[in-house]
């Protein structure tokens, strides 16, 4: 809970309300000279009050010039209200300008003391003055003096503003306020008390009493008096208790400008008038207020305290009280060495002690309105910089979260909200243009929706341009035409997560360069949630995120079964489908016996609800399906079911202890009738089923059970800071901690010296839209071979080791030299692509026809490169190995498993003289595919390789009695180039050969 | 076994007893919280043979054991005698389903004897002992094994 100091400033609370107040002006101005002298009375009124609070602010923080403008600004606007001035044009475009150099001093307060208003002040006098009498014209320049008590020097007020409270029938006071004890007696801020004072008046002038300050001599002083002229229409019985002062520091002053007395005296006297004797203990007025001494330090920033609910604490009180009753009962019992009475203190004891847990746990929910709490004025600050007009609506305040979930929120929060201000309001004169309110809103909300906690941050702004954001997308290379084309409006605007793609043409320095939306992401998937954009050109965009609520209740969908109801938690609920009775056999597609539906054109592999619990299905002809789509986490399938019934809130009841191995069943729910419904867990439901994830949007049922996903080694390391990265450590060769000085940039080219030669040194900003390595932070180059050529990846630490099972995210942050994310350690991390990396970056000087060029590449044969099957299941490892194939000039047929080879290799029976294949793969694995090859006289003498992480020598062996020609470690890409050119060469001198 | 014979103290001790299928069991009557009616089942598919299902007790879910399946009986065949004796263990209710719900009795110490040899071990792992009950032997389930051993 670090407290920005700026913020604290009453200076920025201030500038912050100024900027607010200005923030309507122009149009208010507007609206007043179309409607001339008919001027809608609250509208002046508005401006008024708006010049007026910035006067009063200035005076009170000296900002003389400030304070001057307004005034002046002030007088006209008064006239103006007053019916003594019309809004005229010309008038008007005064006032405009006005306001244009008060926003401008505004803007710049420390510079207020060397700033001059001349001008304006000038020609606003002068506009005052033409519209008055003339006597009372020469009012606006001239002041007058009022003799205060404790004072030396009488305090000046201008004669104008003393004429038109005058005129208007008001009181005019001296307020003396106190800035230390009065502060700290009513809790406000000096700026706020200021704010009071508008709110009941009008102020005249603000003058601080600088002898009250005594000398560096003296103690240091107990009392700073500010000294208010102050003009109400409030009488003096009220004026008091509506500033909270004491009567004794409040003076009235008369018609003439003499001082009446004090408002304390002047009651005393009207009393004593009233009620002529011994009315006792009047104090005596010129006794100093007896002041609470102010506390000797500022209390501390982080509020230590909770707030409780009374009803949570009464639980909590009850339950501390049955806790003691059972504590007595154990007492007892022991001493009475009653077992059984024991055995039920300790059954009840356990039963309270849980309970007591529950409730505290509840203690953990705060209201969100705290996390909401810091970003009205981010908004106003932010806005303000920007030079935009922003107003933030905050919805749902009261909703309670768990503490963890408020301190996680609170970056990606500050971050969506500094996006909208920066990128999604428009400009005051772009929003004037295009017909909205110059001021953009910005709504803050939050809901829980039974289950989930949804926040929203949406702005009115201009929105996200799903064709722009993917035309930039595309020119950077980020995507692809194809992929441009099939993706959604939704999934476009899903496109500014990608680091590097700011939807602003113009850079601020408010929210990054489009970098940190990553670390939004990043922060939402580690509280479990989920991330939507939705977005409308010219509307608007609003950031939604849901994040899953440990909560008893969720939202589920009823469905039922061969007669018995079931609950599907509605987050695991993607889509309903139902293919009507006779439909199914155009619809439902068959894999081997596995029932797969096409929805727009993925195959979704089918569970029927009734099968996976061991029941009898329903297979009649007349029968329509129901299919739920649910998302399984990694995978979708379909869950076929008799009927779908309604979405209820129900609330989770765990399961006894004797059912608790289930993993199908994510507990038990009591429905309307009473009746026990339990609760389907998708992803065990599947397990139970015989689906795997292994790898695929929809996966299909695994031949034996689960295929193990291969995990890889990972070295991770920052590029610019904050951004992670991450190269497969089998790639690496050294890491080299370097000093910015030893790189050399020589003819447009970064390198180092390297074990005597020069090494050439990439950077990931060189090929990747990310950020450049800082001069800041550690340097790194990492070495790694590419063919035969070392290179080196500038880096940064820190440096860290991971080992994960890559399942990469190849859409969301691809891009040349990335090959997707995924998360790591909590954190997205970007896979880099050093081939690919390497390949860009040598783009400029060796043309595209790379391929047969590179080093140890093979040569065409009559313009045809051969071609290598490769069968693999790892989309990681395919990617690899498809390019190390390309490399060595070959084009590749990838498949996804064995079953899938045998097909590909069937349809292209003469043309693949290479099969490369993975051994461990569903369906169809490395071993049975290579005998099939054996066994098949189309493919004799056909080379495989087979290429797998298992390398012990019993593999090995049953690799070579299966048939393959050479047996390759995957990781080892050089020796794996090695044995393909080899056997390409051996197969074109003497077909059939193994080696 | 005998092994809580000693808890069974002094004067004596009341029993719950019910008929599994024709056998007479009791459990000590202050280990039953109630007894009801089998109202609506949920059944629990995959759950373990002796789970007959799940109810509704006034919001709470209870599983609803077959002891006989425990005891090596047959299956279960609820009907509109059967009924469920609902006890309590480790903050759980767990209900016992009984064909017959018998009466409480007061049985004196050291009328508990150690079940007969020829008692079969799944039944016996599960007893604490034996009773006389006039002419009928009375079994007195070991409330914490029965439970401890079928989770």
């Amino acid at each position: 809970m670090s407290r920005n100091d700026s913020h604290d400033d009453p200076i920025q609370d201030y500038l912050a309300e100024c900027h607010e107040h200005l923030s309507h002006i122009e149009s208010d101005l507007l609206a007043m000279e179309a409607a001339g002298a008919e001027a809608d009375e609250e509208l002046v009124n508005r401006v008024f009050r708006a010049a007026h609070s910035i006067k009063g602010g200035a005076g009170f923080f000296g900002l003389t010039a400030i304070r001057e403008l307004a005034h002046r600004i002030e007088n006209v606007l008064d006239l103006m209200r007053s019916r003594q001035m019309t809004p005229t044009p010309e008038a008007v475009s005064v006032l405009l300008l006005s306001f244009d150099k008060l926003r401008d001093l505004l803007s710049r307060p420390q510079d207020d003391d060397r700033a001059s208003v001349e001008e304006y002040s000038a020609q606003l006098a002068r506009l005052a003055a033409g519209n008055l009498p003339g006597a009372e014209a020469n009012a606006v320049t001239e002041r007058i003096a009022l003799a205060v008590p404790g004072r030396a020097a009488p305090v000046e007020a201008s004669a104008f503003d003393w004429a038109q409270a005058r005129k208007t029938g008001k009181c005019v006071y001296v307020v003396r306020y106190d800035l230390i004890h009065d502060v700290h007696r009513l809790g406000r801020t000096p700026y706020q008390a200021l704010k009071r004072l508008i709110e009941y008046g009008t102020v005249l002038e603000t003058i601080f009493n600088i002898e009250s300050a005594g000398t560096l001599d003296e103690d240091p002083p107990n009392t700073l008096l500010l000294d208010v002229v102050y003009a109400s229409a409030l009488d003096t019985d009220l004026i008091c208790s509506a500033l909270d002062l004491p009567p004794d520091r409040t003076y009235r002053f008369d018609r003439d400008g003499t001082l009446k007395g004090s408002v304390g005296e002047l009651e005393r006297r009207t009393a004593a008038e009233e009620r002529p004797a011994g009315s006792a203990a009047a104090p005596n007025p010129h006794e100093p207020p007896v002041a609470p001494r102010a506390p000797d330090k500022a209390p501390p920033a982080a509020d230590p305290t909770v707030r409780l609910n009374v009803t949570l604490l009464d639980s909590l009180m009850t339950l501390a009280g049955e806790l003691v009753l059972g504590r007595n009962q154990l007492t007892e019992a022991v001493g009475r060495s009653d077992e059984r009475a024991v055995r039920s203190s300790a059954q009840r004891i356990g039963q309270v002690t849980s309970e007591l847990q529950e409730a505290i746990t509840q203690t953990r929910m705060q209201p969100v309105g705290g996390l909401f709490a810091r970003f009205p004025r981010l908004v106003r600050d932010l806005g303000r910089d920007l030079g935009k007009e922003v107003r933030l609506e905050v919805e749902g305040a009261e909703v309670e979260l768990d503490k963890t979930l408020i301190e996680g929120l609170g970056d990606p929060l500050t971050h969506m909200v500094r996006n909208a201000v920066d990128h999604g309001i428009e400009a005051p004169q772009v929003r004037r243009a295009r017909g909205k309110p110059p001021s953009g809103v910005i709504t803050l909300r939050a809901a829980q929706q039974a289950g989930q906690v949804v926040l929203e941050v949406s702005d009115d702004g201009e929105g996200l341009d799903g064709e722009k954001i993917a035309a930039t997308a595309l020119d950077k290379g980020l995507i692809t035409r194809e992929q441009s084309a099939s993706m959604t409006d939704q999934d476009r605007a899903a496109l500014i997560l990608l680091p590097g793609l700011s939807t602003a043409t113009q850079v601020s320095d408010v929210s990054g360069r489009g970098v940190g939306m990553d670390v939004v992401k990043t922060n939402v998937d580690r509280l479990g949630g989920k991330m939507e954009i939705n977005s409308a050109v010219g509307r608007g965009t609003t950031f939604r995120i849901k994040l899953p609520l440990t909560l008893a209740i969720i939202p589920s969908l009823l469905v039922s079964d061969r007669g018995e109801q079931f609950a599907i938690p509605q987050v695991r609920v993607a889509e309903l489908i139902r293919i009507r009775a006779g439909q199914w056999a155009q619809r439902i597609g068959c894999v081997g016996s596995a029932e797969t539906l096409s929805v727009r054109g993925r195959l979704v592999p089918l569970v029927h609800l009734s099968e996976s619990l061991g029941l009898q299905r329903d297979d009649s002809p007349d029968r329509a399906w129901n299919v739920v789509l649910v998302d399984a986490g990694t995978f979708e399938y379909g869950l076929v079911v008799d009927r779908l019934h309604e979405t209820v809130e129900i609330v989770v009841k765990p399961l006894g202890h004797h059912l608790k191995g289930l993993a199908e069943y994510a507990g038990a729910t009591i429905l309307g009738d009473g009746r026990v419904a339990v609760i389907l867990d998708v992803a065990g439901l599947a397990v139970r089923a015989g689906l795997s994830s292994s790898g695929h949007s929809s996966a299909l049922p695994a031949e034996a059970g689960f295929a193990e996903e291969e995990k890889v080694s990972l070295l991770l390391f920052d590029n610019a800071p904050g951004e992670r990265c991450a190269v497969p450590i089998h790639m690496v060769s050294r890491i080299e901690r370097v000093q910015p000085n030893q790189i050399e940039y020589l003819g447009g080219k970064r390198t180092m010296q390297y074990r005597g030669a020069t090494l050439p040194v990439l950077a990931l900003a060189d090929v990747a839209s990310l950020g450049a390595v800082e001069e800041s932070q550690s340097w790194v180059v990492i070495v790694f071979e590419l063919g035969r050529e070392a290179t080196g990846l500038l880096t940064a630490e820190p440096l860290d080791i991971a080992e994960a099972a890559l399942t990469l995210d190849r859409r969301t942050l691809r891009q040349p030299g990335i090959a997707g994310s995924v998360i790591l350690k909590q954190r997205t991390t970007l896979m880099v692509e050093l081939s690919e990396l390497a390949g860009v970056a040598a783009r400029p000087e060796e043309a595209e026809i790379a391929a047969p060029a590179a080093p140890g590449a093979l040569p065409a044969r009559d313009g045809k490169k051969p071609t290598v099957l490769l069968a693999e299941d790892s989309d990681f490892f395919r990617t690899q190995l498809r390019r190390l194939i390309e490399s060595v000039g070959c084009n590749v047929l990838a498949a996804e498993d064995g079953q899938a080879a045998w097909e590909l290799l069937e349809q292209h029976a003469g043309e693949v003289e290479l099969v490369t294949t993975d051994i461990e793969m569903p369906r169809m694995d490395g071993l049975a595919l290579t005998r099939r090859i054996r066994t098949d006289a189309r493919f004799e003498g056909l080379p495989v390789i087979a290429v797998s992480t298992l390398a012990g020598e019993e593999e090995i062996a049953r690799g070579m009695a299966a048939g393959v020609t050479e047996y390759q470690i995957k990781l080892n890409q050089d020796d794996l180039a090695r044995s393909i050119r080899k056997a390409m060469r051996d197969e074109t001198r003497a077909p059939g050969s193994r080696s | 076994m005998g092994r809580k014979s000693s808890s069974v103290t002094g004067r004596g001790a009341l029993l719950a007893t019910f008929y599994i299928r024709d056998a007479l069991c009791a459990l000590d009557a202050t280990e039953v919280q109630e007894v009801i009616r089998l109202g609506p089942m949920t059944p629990v598919h995959h759950a373990p043979a002796e789970v007959l299902g799940i109810v509704n007790l006034r919001g709470r879910i209870v599983t609803i054991l077959d002891v006989g399946r425990r005891l090596g009986f047959p299956p279960a065949a609820p009907g509109p005698e059967s009924r469920v004796f609902i006890v309590e263990q480790r903050n759980e209710c767990v209900g016992f389903f009984v064909d017959r719900a018998g009466e409480v009795v007061e049985i004196e110490d050291g009328q508990v004897e150690p079940p007969p040899s020829n008692v079969p071990r799944e039944q016996s792992l599960c007893f604490r002992g034996v009773c006389r009950f006039g002419d009928a032997a009375m079994a007195l389930i070991d409330l914490d094994r029965f439970l401890t051993e079928s989770a």
